[in-house]
């Protein structure tokens, strides 16, 4: 009995640490070459950046995608904060501004990646954390640097 | 008196105070997880949901106590349903209001959103308070459907309100064209 509330509790505890501190995910998909090789990178992301939290323009963070019905992450990088004019392919002809509470992000592989050109400003509330080191297919970790 | 001290302390008040106090304090992770992931106890705050929560917010300071259910919350959303989520504008406060359209809906909006009818994105909700005084979906458009963090199943305070929140009897607004491909 013991034995189950001391389990219990230590799956509570891990679950809060992979919540609130720091967790690890799988990376795949070409929309951010070079920075990410396409499969078999593991992501080391800062989750005291959770809702946007410090973050700033050039970060790698890891988000919901709005559109998606099963709460699909997606991992791009920030080009605007609230207040930002975007200039690229926006829906609104010549630019807008990035609302209140929102991110643009865009992934490095420009030709390949699906992200706020296709579906929009991110809300902020939708970010995961802040990816600040990966683990690369030869088991090294690297820093990720703005 | 420090011999006393010395062979006391395991026995003494000290001791187990830290005992004690170490194997009640270990159980708070488990409750910060059953808050965040299952059901949470909490407080209504605002006019925006009058007259289903907070009807005397004019006459008291009392606010309703609900039970907000964290399990899957924003799976399966269903048009009457009252949820939690977090603030388009302010990813840092939660918000509560009731589904009136999903995706694939057609609403006809209310001042001072700018466009009379809009559809609903794929993945996204419309949202409105039932009172007049309400920042909803008519503010700030529809709102992704994961940023919603849970339902509230029932209303704990005041006791002449209690039980269940029947969502499933609310007569939605007119000015909802519900998407065709959908199965009622």
């Amino acid at each position: 009995f013991r034995v189950l509330f001391s389990t219990f509790k230590l799956l509570a505890f891990t679950h809060l640490f992979l919540e609130h501190v720091l967790s690890m995910a799988p990376a795949s998909g070409p929309s951010m070459l070079p920075t990410f090789e396409v499969v078999g990178e593991w992501l080391v992301v800062s989750r005291f950046h959770k809702y946007g939290n410090g973050v700033n323009v050039g970060d790698l963070v890891v988000y919901q995608i709005p559109i998606s019905t099963s709460g699909e992450l997606g991992v791009k990088r920030i080009m605007g904060m609230p207040g930002d004019y975007v200039l690229v392919d926006t829906p609104v002809p010549g630019g807008g501004t990035v609302p209140e509470g929102h991110c643009w992000v865009v992934g490095d592989n420009l030709t390949a990646s699906r992200d706020s050109r296709t579906f929009g400003p991110v809300p902020l509330a939708l970010i995961r954390g802040k990816v600040f080191a990966k683990i690369q297919s030869n088991w090294l970790p690297k820093l990720i640097r703005n | 008196m420090a011999a006393r001290w010395g062979t006391g302390i395991r026995n003494g008040f000290l001791g187990q105070f830290s005992h004690y106090l170490i194997r009640y304090a270990t159980w708070i992770p488990p409750l910060v997880v059953f808050n965040g992931w299952v059901a949470e106890i909490t407080q209504i705050n605002g006019p925006s949901m009058y007259p289903f929560f907070n009807p005397h917010h004019n006459e008291s300071t009392r606010r309703d106590i609900v039970l907000v259910s964290k399990w899957y919350p924003d799976r399966n959303l269903k048009r009457g349903m009252i949820v939690t989520f977090r603030n388009p504008l302010n990813p840092k406060g939660k918000v509560v209001k009731r589904v009136v359209g999903i995706a694939g809906d057609v609403i006809r909006t209310k001042a001072p959103y700018p466009h009379e009818y809009v559809q609903v994105p794929e993945g996204h909700i419309w949202v409105e308070g039932d009172g007049d005084k309400t920042k909803d979906s008519n503010y700030y458009g529809p709102i992704s459907a994961c940023l919603v963090t849970g339902r509230v199943t029932h209303i704990l305070s005041p006791w002449d309100r209690f039980g269940r929140v029947k969502w499933w009897e609310h007569n939605l607004r007119p000015g909802i064209k519900k998407a065709r491909h959908l199965l009622e």
